[in-house]
C-alpha cells in the first residue's frame, strides 16, 4: 500500500500503524464500529485528528471521509485542531462554581498566559472550561488529560502545572499518572486489541476494552445476560 | 372488522382500514389528514428525528411520532388534540430559533415546507430574542449544489438520501448540539450523480440548485409534467419555465419507474432546449454551399421532389424521438416512400434487440419484466453497460433490490462496474468471453444463488462484445427457468422506435418483416458507395454517434441527397443538403416508451423556437406531398392511427396517460377552506398549470395554497403511472430475418491481434444535448483508456501515461488508467472532452502502444 494518498499527503496509518489499525478493526464483528478507536489512533499518532488521518480511516473501513468526519466531529475528546500536550479541563458548573472554580480558572489562565480555549505558545498546555465532571464531591475539580484532581485552590492548580513543566510525575486522584494527550489517545485506541507481535490483549486502562467472545461473527449481537433476556428479545 | 390483511383505526374521528405495518403518517395522509413533518419522506426509511409529526394516540402517555408508528387495530388517533397542537407549535418555534427567515432571498420561498407548516402549525410569534447562530452564507459544495447552513433544520433527509438511496455518503451532519451543521468532508465536493435530489427533498432552502439560484420565484413558474429526454429509464419530471425559458426540471414521483428520484443529468441537462444554437427555420444548401433560410413549403417540396419516382432512400432515426415520431417515420418510409431500409439504432448500431424475442426471453423485442420486478426478484443477472453511467436511476433500483429486498445480483462483465460494490457475485468474463461466462454460470459458484423469480437484464454495450452470442446465451439461461428479461436500449426514445417498427426486420407491434431491409451500417455503406439517392436522418447525428465515424462521413459525402431533421446544426446536419428544425421534448405533446415498455406522456410547456416542428408533423407533410394524406392534425389523431394499426397498442388509453385529477380527491383537513375554484386537490393537469391558488395565486395566502410540499405533489404523479403496452402473442420471427448487417462486429481484415475494445457512455459527456447544458458541460472528464495492470506492464505503460490507441488506421492519444478489467480488454468512454471514441470503435479490436 502506497504511503502517499491520491491528494499528495503522506498517509498516517501506514506500516506498523496500519497493522495496529487492522488489529483494532478485527476486534469488532462490524468493522464500522472501529471508527472511534481508529480516530483515537490517529490522534495518538498525530496529536489531533488530521484530515489525512480521517481519509485513512475511511479507506480502511470502506466509509467515505464525510462519514468519518460526521462520527469524529461529534465527540469533543477527538480534537480536530492541534491541542496542547496537557489538556486542563476545569469544571465551571454549579457545585464547582460555588466553591471557587472561577478563581482556579483565572489563576491557571494567568499562569499559562492564555484564555480558556487556547493553547500555550509552546504547545504544552491547553486550558478549557468544562461542564460537570461528575466529581462534585471534590469541587472545585478539574482534569488533566482526563485524570481527576479534587478540592483545588488557585495555588494547588498552578502548582500542578509547575510540576508538569518541571518534568515531574504527577498522579491524579485515583493514583494514575498523568500522561500526554498522545499517550492517552493511543491507549484508548488499542484497548483490548491484540497488537501484532504481542501475545495477548493490551490492558484496557481508560475505556471499555472488552474483547468479544471468540465465537462472535460479523453481524452477531452481543449476548444478553440471562437476567436481561426478557425484554426486547 | 379486521382480519390479517387489514386493521381498523380511527383518525380524527374517522374510521379507516389499513394494511398492518403501514405508517400512521401515510395512512392519515391518504385519508386526507396531513400530519406536518420534516424528516419523514415516503421514499426513505423513517428516522423520527424532527418530532414535527407528534400526534396523540389514546392510551399512550406521551405523544407519538406518526412517521414511525405503525398502525394497529383499534388505534384511536387525534392529530388536532391540544397536546399535539402544542407540540407542533413548540417544535416550529424551536426550529425558528436559529432559522434566518430570509425567505425573500431564498429560492425555496413560496414552496417551502418550513414556511408552509409555520403558517399552518406555527405559534405565530417567537419568544426568542437572542442573536441567531450564523454561518458563512452560501457554500458551493459541488458544481451543482449550493449549501446555506443557516437554513438547515437538521432533518437528515439529504444525508439519508445520499447514504441509503444513492450510496454516496458525501454529505453529513457534523459537529454537535447547536453547532450541528450539514457539510461535506472539508473541501471535497458533493460529487454524486444524484445530488440534485437532495435539493428537491430539502424541506427548506438549505440546499439549492446552482443553475436555478435566484432565477425565479415559484409563483412565476409555469409547469408541465413531462418525461426526461435522456436515457431509457424514462423518469417522469416536471418542466418549469419562466418567461418562456425552461429554468428547472424536477423529479415527479412514479413508484413504477423512478420512485422519487432522477439523476443529475436529467435534472440539470435541460439547457439545450433554450440554446441559442437551436435550429429555428428550414435551411437549404444554396449554390455557393451556404445555407439559406427557406419556408417549410419550399423545403418540403424540395425534399418530396427528391423522394419521388422510385428514389433509393435510406431512413435513420436517432434515439430521442417520441413514439408518435417513430410511428410516422416508419409509416412514411415503408408505406409512402416504399423503402424497408429504415433503422433506429445509431450509437447502438447492430444491437440484436430482435434476438431477445427470437431467443424466447420475451414475447417482444423489448422487456418482459418491469423495473419493479427487480424488487421482487430472487435473482437478477446484469449483462449490460454500467448502469450508474448509462441508466442512472435504474442503478438506484438495482441497488435497492439488492440492499432492501435481498435480491441476489450476478454481474457478468469484463470490467468493474459500479454494481460490483454490492453484487452477490461478480463474474469477470474474459475479453470477448461474455457469452461463455453466461453459459458457465450454472456451473459456477453463482449457481447457488440462481433461483426464481429471475430477471435477466441485458443492454447492448460495446463494439467488442458479441451481443448476439450474449443474447443467445442469456436465452438458454432464461429458458431453463422461465426468467423475465429487462431489455435496456440506450435512449429515451429507443424502445418506442422499436415498438413502432423503425427497424430493418421488425414492423410495428414486433411483427417480423417479410423482407428485411438494410440496417444503419448497411444504409450508410450504400450511401457511401453511391447506391442511395436520399438519406433521411431524423435526429440521427451519425458522425458523432455511429460507431464508425469514418463510414458515416463517407456516407454523407457519397452523393445522396441528405435531409436532416434536427434540434441543432450538428456536424452531420451541417453536411446535409436540407436541414429541418425539430421541436424539443419540452415543447411538445407526445410519449416516450421506456425500457420496460411503459408509455408516459410529455406535455408541452414552451413554444418551439421559430418555426420548428415535431418530426411527425414533418412526416405528415411529406406524405401529403407524396400523395398520401394521413389526416393527422393532433397527437390524438396519431394515436388513433397507432391504435388501429399496431396490434400491441390497440388498448393504450391516451386519456389515462394524461390522467386529470385524482380520484377520489384528497380533502386536506388542514383547517382551511377548500379553494372553491378547483375540486381536484393538488394535481397538475395536462397542459401544465398547477391548480389555481397554487402556482398562479398569491402564494402567501396559504389558506388556499396548502399543501404545497413536494411530497404531497406525489399524488399527482401517482395519477400518471403510464401504461405498459401489450405484447404480441405467438408469431416469433425466425432467426434468419434478424440481421442484414454487413459484418458489424467482424474484424475488418485484421487478425485477432490487439485488445478487445469496450466503449461505453459516462453520465456526462460531450453529446449534443448535454454539451449545451451550462451546468454540466464542464463536468465531462478527460478521455482515457482503461487497461489491466499486467497488460500495461507488458506494454511498459503506467497510470497516467499517454498511450497511442490505434484502430483501422486511426489513432488517438489517451491517458492510461489501470483498472479492474479482463486481460486483453480495454475500455474507452464515448465523447469525453475533445475526443470522439467512435473514430476508434469501427473495429472490435484496437492496438495500444507507448507514446514514444
Ligand atoms: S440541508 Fe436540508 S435536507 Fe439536509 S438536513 Fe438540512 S434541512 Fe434537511
Ligand atoms: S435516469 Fe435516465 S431518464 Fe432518469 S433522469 Fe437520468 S437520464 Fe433521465
Ligand atoms: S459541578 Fe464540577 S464536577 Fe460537578
Ligand atoms: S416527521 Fe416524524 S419525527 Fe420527523
Amino acid at each position: 500500500m502506497a504511503d502517499i494518498s491520491s491528494n499528495g499527503t503522506t498517509k498516517v496509518l501506514v506500516g506498523g500503524h496500519y497493522q495496529v489499525a487492522k488489529s483494532i478493526v478485527s476486534k469488532y464483528p462490524n468493522s464500522r464500529s472501529a471508527v472511534l478507536p481508529l480516530l483515537f489512533l490517529v490522534q495518538g499518532i498525530e496529536g489531533h485528528v488530521t484530515d489525512q488521518g480521517m481519509r485513512d480511516v475511511a479507506g480502511i473501513l470502506g466509509l467515505t471521509p464525510a462519514e468519518v468526519l460526521a462520527s469524529g466531529s461529534f465527540y469533543t475528546m477527538l480534537k480536530k485542531k492541534p491541542t496542547g500536550e496537557y489538556l486542563i479541563s476545569v469544571c465551571r458548573n454549579v457545585s464547582c462554581a460555588h466553591r471557587g472554580a472561577h478563581k482556579v480558572i483565572n489563576a491557571l489562565s494567568e499562569r499559562l498566559d492564555i484564555d480558556p480555549g487556547a493553547v500555550t505558545a509552546d504547545g504544552r498546555f491547553e486550558l478549557e472550561t468544562a461542564e460537570c465532571l461528575a466529581t462534585c464531591d471534590g469541587a472545585p475539580s478539574m482534569q488533566i488529560n482526563y485524570e481527576d484532581f479534587y478540592n483545588l485552590t488557585p495555588e494547588s492548580a498552578v502548582d500542578l502545572v509547575d510540576r508538569i513543566e518541571r518534568g515531574e510525575t504527577v498522579a491524579g486522584e485515583r493514583g494514575e499518572t498523568v500522561r500526554t494527550q498522545r499517550e492517552v489517545s493511543y491507549e484508548t485506541a488499542v484497548a483490548g486489541a491484540r497488537l501484532p507481535g504481542t501475545a495477548g490483549d493490551i490492558e484496557a486502562r481508560t475505556v471499555g476494552g472488552e474483547s468479544p467472545p471468540e465465537d462472535m461473527k460479523a453481524g452477531d449481537r452481543p449476548k444478553l445476560r440471562d437476567d436481561e433476556g426478557t425484554h426486547g428479545g | 372488522m379486521s382480519d390479517n390483511d387489514s386493521v381498523t383505526l380511527t383518525i380524527n374521528g374517522r374510521e379507516v382500514a389499513a394494511e398492518p405495518g403501514r405508517l400512521l403518517i401515510d395512512v392519515a395522509e391518504e385519508l386526507g389528514v396531513f400530519v406536518p413533518r420534516f424528516c419523514y419522506h415516503p421514499g426513505m426509511k423513517p428516522v423520527a428525528v424532527c418530532r414535527m409529526c407528534l400526534v396523540q394516540i389514546e392510551g399512550q402517555r406521551k405523544l407519538q411520532p406518526a412517521c414511525s408508528t405503525p398502525v394497529a387495530d383499534g388505534m384511536v388517533v387525534n392529530t388536532q388534540e391540544a397536546g399535539a397542537v402544542d407540540a407542533q407549535e413548540g417544535m416550529l418555534e424551536f426550529l425558528l430559533i436559529n432559522h434566518p427567515l430570509d425567505c425573500p432571498i431564498c429560492d425555496r420561498g413560496g414552496e417551502c415546507p418550513l414556511q408552509d407548516q409555520t403558517y399552518k402549525h406555527g405559534p405565530g410569534s417567537s419568544r426568542y430574542v437572542e442573536p441567531k447562530r450564523t454561518y458563512e452564507k452560501a457554500l458551493e459544495i459541488s458544481d451543482l449544489v449550493v449549501l446555506d447552513r443557516e437554513r438547515c433544520v437538521l432533518c437528515w433527509r439529504c444525508v439519508r438520501f445520499s447514504d441509503e438511496i444513492a450510496g454516496d455518503a458525501f454529505i453529513q451532519l457534523v459537529d454537535r448540539g447547536p453547532g450541528t451543521q450539514i457539510l461535506t468532508f472539508n473541501d471535497e465536493p458533493f460529487d454524486s450523480y444524484f445530488s440534485g435530489n437532495t435539493i428537491q427533498i430539502c424541506p427548506v432552502g438549505a440546499l439549492t440548485s446552482k443553475p436555478y439560484r435566484f432565477v425565479a420565484r415559484p409563483w412565476d413558474l409555469k409547469s408541465a409534467p413531462s418525461v426526461c429526454s435522456y436515457c431509457s429509464v424514462g423518469c417522469p419530471i416536471t418542466n418549469e419555465s419562466r418567461d418562456e425559458k425552461l429554468v428547472r426540471c424536477q423529479a415527479l414521483p412514479n413508484e413504477n419507474v423512478n420512485d422519487f428520484w432522477i439523476c443529475d443529468k436529467g435534472r440539470f441537462g435541460y439547457h439545450y432546449v433554450d440554446s441559442d444554437e437551436r435550429l429555428t427555420a428550414p435551411l437549404e444548401r444554396g449554390a455557393n454551399d451556404e445555407f439559406q433560410d427557406v419556408s417549410w413549403d419550399h423545403a418540403l417540396e424540395r425534399v418530396a421532389a427528391k423522394l419521388r419516382d422510385g428514389a433509393r432512400v435510406g431512413v435513420i432515426a436517432g434515439g430521442h424521438l417520441t413514439t408518435e415520431d417513430a410511428w410516422a417515420i416508419g409509416k412514411l418510409a415503408k408505406n409512402v416512400i416504399g423503402t424497408r431500409d429504415v433503422d433506429s439504432r445509431v450509437a447502438d448500431a447492430g444491437a440484436p434487440y430482435a434476438d431477445v424475442m427470437i431467443s424466447g426471453l420475451s414475447p417482444a423485442a423489448g422487456s418482459s419484466a418491469t423495473i419493479n420486478d427487480l424488487a421482487t426478484a430472487r435473482t437478477i443477472v446484469w449483462m449490460g453497460p454500467d448502469p450508474k453511467e448509462a441508466l442512472p436511476v435504474l442503478y438506484l433500483k438495482l441497488r435497492g433490490a439488492v440492499l432492501d429486498h435481498n435480491a441476489k445480483l450476478i454481474v457478468v462483465s469484463p470490467r468493474r462496474l459500479s454494481l460490483d460494490g454490492f453484487a452477490t457475485h461478480v463474474v469477470r468474463s474474459e475479453a470477448g468471453g461474455e457469452a461463455r461466462a453466461v453459459d458457465e454460470l450454472m456451473s459456477s459458484p453463482a449457481a447457488d444463488d440462481i433461483g426464481d423469480p429471475m430477471v435477466i437484464c441485458w443492454g447492448p454495450s460495446s463494439p467488442g462484445r458479441d451481443d448476439a452470442g450474449v443474447v443467445a446465451a442469456l436465452g438458454r439461461l432464461g429458458a431453463a427457468r422461465d426468467a423475465k428479461v429487462l431489455m435496456c436500449p440506450p435512449h429515451s426514445g429507443s424502445q418506442g422506435l422499436l415498438d413502432m417498427g423503425v427497424h430493418p426486420s421488425l414492423d410495428a407491434g414486433h411483427e417480423t418483416a417479410a423482407e428485411p431491409g438494410r440496417d444503419t451500417r448497411a444504409i450508410l455503406q450504400a450511401a457511401a458507395d453511391g447506391r442511395l439517392d436520399v438519406l433521411l436522418l431524423f435526429g440521427a447525428d451519425v458522425i458523432a454517434d455511429f460507431p464508425d465515424a469514418d463510414l458515416a462521413g463517407r456516407a454523407l459525402g457519397g452523393g445522396a441527397h441528405v435531409v436532416t431533421v434536427e434540434l441543432f446544426p450538428t456536424e452531420t446536419a451541417t453536411r446535409s443538403d436540407v436541414l429541418l428544425p425539430s421541436a424539443a421534448f419540452a415543447e411538445r405533446e407526445g410519449t416516450f416508451t421506456n425500457l420496460e415498455r411503459r408509455i408516459q406522456k410529455l406535455e408541452p410547456l414552451l413554444e418551439a423556437p421559430g418555426v420548428a416542428r415535431e418530426p411527425w408533423r414533418i412526416c405528415v407533410a411529406l406524405a401529403r406531398l407524396l400523395g398520401d394524406d394521413w389526416g393527422w392534425h393532433s397527437f390524438v389523431d396519431v394515436w388513433n392511427d397507432i391504435r388501429s394499426n399496431v396490434r400491441t397498442h390497440t388498448e393504450v388509453d391516451i386519456d389515462a396517460l394524461s390522467a386529470r385529477g385524482p380520484t377520489p380527491a384528497p380533502q386536506y383537513e388542514s383547517g382551511y377552506e377548500k379553494d372553491p375554484s378547483h375540486s381536484g386537490g393538488v394535481v397538475a393537469g395536462p397542459g401544465g398549470q398547477y391548480p389555481k391558488g397554487y402556482r398562479s395565486g398569491t402564494p402567501f395566502q396559504t389558506g388556499q395554497n396548502w399543501p404545497l410540499s413536494w411530497e404531497l405533489r406525489g399524488f399527482e404523479a401517482r395519477q400518471r403511472p403510464g401504461i405498459v403496452a401489450g405484447t404480441p402473442n405467438g408469431a416469433r420471427p425466425s432467426p434468419s430475418g434478424s440481421t442484414t448487417s454487413t459484418g458489424s462486429a467482424a474484424p475488418d481484415g485484421e487478425s485477432a491481434d490487439g485488445f478487445v475494445l469496450y466503449a461505453g457512455r459516462m453520465i456526462y459527456d460531450e453529446g449534443t444535448m448535454i454539451s449545451k447544458s451550462t451546468a454540466l458541460r464542464h463536468i465531462a472528464r478527460r478521455p482515457f483508456v482503461e487497461l489491466n495492470e499486467e497488460d500495461a506492464k507488458e506494454l511498459e505503460l503506467s497510470e497516467g501515461d499517454e498511450a497511442v490507441v490505434r484502430a483501422n488506421g486511426t489513432e488517438a492519444r489517451l491517458e492510461v488508467r489501470l483498472a479492474d478489467i479482463a486481460r486483453g480488454a480495454v475500455f474507452i468512454p464515448y465523447d469525453q472532452k475533445g475526443f470522439r471514441a467512435n473514430t476508434l470503435t469501427s473495429a472490435p479490436r484496437v492496438t495500444l502502444a507507448r507514446d514514444l
